[in-house]
């Protein structure tokens, strides 16, 4: 299958998941299901946050007491500050929490809000597509370079966070414009 | 071509289209036009795993949230009540300072300070527009003083060292604070506020129930300057001392809102840290094309003196910062400004001082302050009501930067002094 098709194809994957999810949106046993993802994802923040608690406390201890210190702490806490970061970046999707610069949006009359939603919405997901589709290319790229980032972890393996992370951005915008959801009133939701 | 999509761009950004975006799709289309790959965007994003000045942010923005959460924000504002004379005008002003410095400057201190401040400012009988743009003013003030975030963020970007620009940001951060708590204890006293005489019980007992607290800005900043411990390992210890004390120590926070902390304060993380991500590929293509040099020769054309270029820069920062929130102003005019300013000699550390001032401000400015609106919307008032209250406070700090900007001594003594 020719690339373009292929890339068109995903994000059409990506709108029909969210119409799905925006119509089973008043049923109790949809909502359990999808608590329990966003619980999932609360839960790896947590295990990420907690990790850098524990080895930036390592650290401190082995540094000025054994004069020595964990080689790969380094390198896994920055890594860890990317997970945060995507992750962050996904919840704040999910919270339409994005920091944005909206002068104008105050100042629209509330008949042009759902052509607002659409429009800026509609782009947001079609630029946040294509960030992680930018993303799928850097890991493929790095696939063939083997470098490896630490504890004998491949880059490109760390790497696919990032494509995940904007495809699910673009899912939950997605989302946000078939619930027609604003700002104020978006509360967390997978 | 470009020229249409970056006007389609700013438009879609004033309506409200995420800035992570808005800079993605930029950067994707100038690589594009210069056919370079598009997954060279990726690459920046990765590079936010590179550098080591970043662990810091998750891990004090948590430490933020579990404050604010706490009931710390009383006890703050019981020790303030008990160690300041000149009343809750002054106490409401040190209080929030001290708290925004923890909490990195995030919309946090009004919601969190403010709610308890404005009615005890009413109840003393302040008047209301007063107490109005004090808290609103005071949402920002702090902004300076370690270890807020934006002073991190301004490190990074800018590669200057970040124990420096702690220590260089103190004396504009207590000038600042300084200005506000004159005013605030000349309204007092216009208003006739008599402040309660001091009272070693009430020292004794505000002293006792923030027991816990009162050390952590010690340890953190001790053990920085004292050579102990880097910056990250002083914001992870935050964070440890932070869920300690506040969970299990004082248990404010019950264990099952912990999720729900996490959740905010890494959901605000992501925010940073995705505009990061995806302007530093629109960032690098502006300094790759030689933006900022072409800037600088063109101001050097025009201008020969650095006050003036300072002036300038003001200017420009005070419409930048109420155009956009503090951090990614941070995050895309640093890089692009920096190299101009060093060309006329200004200090980096003060240059990072002058920045912060200009947006810390910023969050003040009409129209779209950040602070204007989370008052507006924390105490239901008008906007418009919100920009009068504000104001004085607004020209008290204007002056402030006017002092911080020519006399770049306030920034550097102390960074002399520790070297």
């Amino acid at each position: 299958m020719n690339r373009y098709a292929l890339v068109a194809l995903g994000f059409v994957v990506l709108i029909v998941l969210a119409l799905i999810r925006a119509r089973l949106e008043p049923r109790n046993a949809a909502r359990r299901v999808f608590g329990f993802l966003f619980g999932l994802e609360i839960g790896f923040i947590a295990l990420l946050l907690a990790s850098l608690v524990v080895l930036g406390t390592i650290q401190i201890v082995m540094r000025n007491f054994m004069h020595s210190g964990l080689l790969w702490a380094d390198p896994f806490m920055r890594h860890v500050v990317l997970y945060l970061g995507a992750v962050g970046a996904m919840i704040a999707a999910a919270r339409m929490s994005h920091i944005t610069v909206d002068v104008m949006s105050r100042l629209l009359p509330e008949r042009l809000k759902p052509v607002r939603r659409w429009v800026v919405y509609g782009a947001t997901a079609i630029a946040a597509y294509l960030l992680a589709i930018a993303a799928v290319r850097l890991v493929i790229d790095e696939r063939s370079y083997h470098e490896v980032a630490f504890l004998g972890i491949q880059t490109w393996v760390l790497e696919l966070i990032l494509p995940f992370a904007f495809a699910v951005i673009t899912y939950r915008t997605l989302l946000a414009i078939f619930l027609a959801r604003e700002p104020a009133e978006a509360g967390a939701d997978i | 071509m470009l020229a249409l999509l970056g006007i389609v761009l700013a438009i879609l950004a004033f309506n409200g289209m995420p800035l992570f975006a808005v800079f993605g799709a930029l950067a994707m289309a100038l690589f594009y036009a210069e056919h370079v790959d598009i997954s060279s965007v990726a690459v920046s994003m990765y590079s936010v795993a590179s550098s080591p000045l970043l662990v810091a942010i998750p891990l004090f923005t948590l430490a933020g949230y579990l404050f604010a959460h706490s009931k710390a924000p009383d006890r703050l504002v019981k020790l303030s009540g008990a160690l300041f004379p000149g009343g809750l005008a002054v106490v409401a002003l040190v209080a929030c300072a001290v708290f925004t410095a923890f909490t990195g400057a995030s919309g946090v201190t009004i919601v969190a300070m403010g709610g308890l401040l404005l009615p005890a400012l009413l109840r003393e009988g302040y008047d209301r527009k007063f107490s109005l743009g004090l808290v609103t003013a005071s949402g920002s003030l702090g902004l300076l003083f370690p270890p807020s975030l934006p002073i991190i963020i301004y490190g990074y970007v800018a590669s200057v060292q970040i124990d420096k620009l702690f220590l260089a940001g103190i004396l504009p951060g207590f000038l600042l604070l300084g200005l506000l708590a004159w005013y605030g204890w000349y309204m007092g006293r216009k208003e006739g506020i008599k402040a309660p005489p001091m009272s070693f019980a009430a020292v004794r007992t505000a002293l006792r129930e923030a027991a816990w607290e009162i050390p952590l800005p010690i340890i953190v900043l001790g053990g920085i300057y004292g050579g102990l411990i880097t910056v990250n390992e002083a914001a992870a210890l935050t964070a440890l001392y932070a869920i300690v004390i506040e969970v299990f120590i004082y248990r404010d926070i019950p264990v099952r809102k912990l999720p729900e902390i996490f959740a905010e304060s890494v959901s605000l993380v992501g925010g940073i840290l995705v505009i990061i991500m995806c302007s530093f590929g629109f960032v690098n293509y502006l300094i790759d094309a030689e933006v900022p040099m072409r800037i600088l020769a063109w101001m050097q054309h025009y201008i020969s003196s650095k006050y003036t270029f300072l002036l300038i820069l003001n200017l420009f920062l005070l419409v930048v910062g109420c155009l956009m929130d503090i951090f990614s102003a941070l995050i895309v005019v640093v890089p692009l400004i920096a190299p101009v300013a060093v060309g006329f000699g200004v200090d980096p550390v003060h240059l990072g001082i002058v920045f912060l001032t200009n947006l810390e401000i910023g969050y003040l400015t009409p129209p779209v302050g950040l602070n204007l609106f989370i008052s507006s919307f924390r105490f239901k008032e008008p906007v418009i009501k919100l920009y009068s209250a504000s104001v004085p406070f607004l020209l008290l700090m204007l002056l402030a930067l006017v002092i911080i900007t020519y006399a770049p001594a306030l920034s550097l003594a102390l960074v002399h002094l520790v070297r």
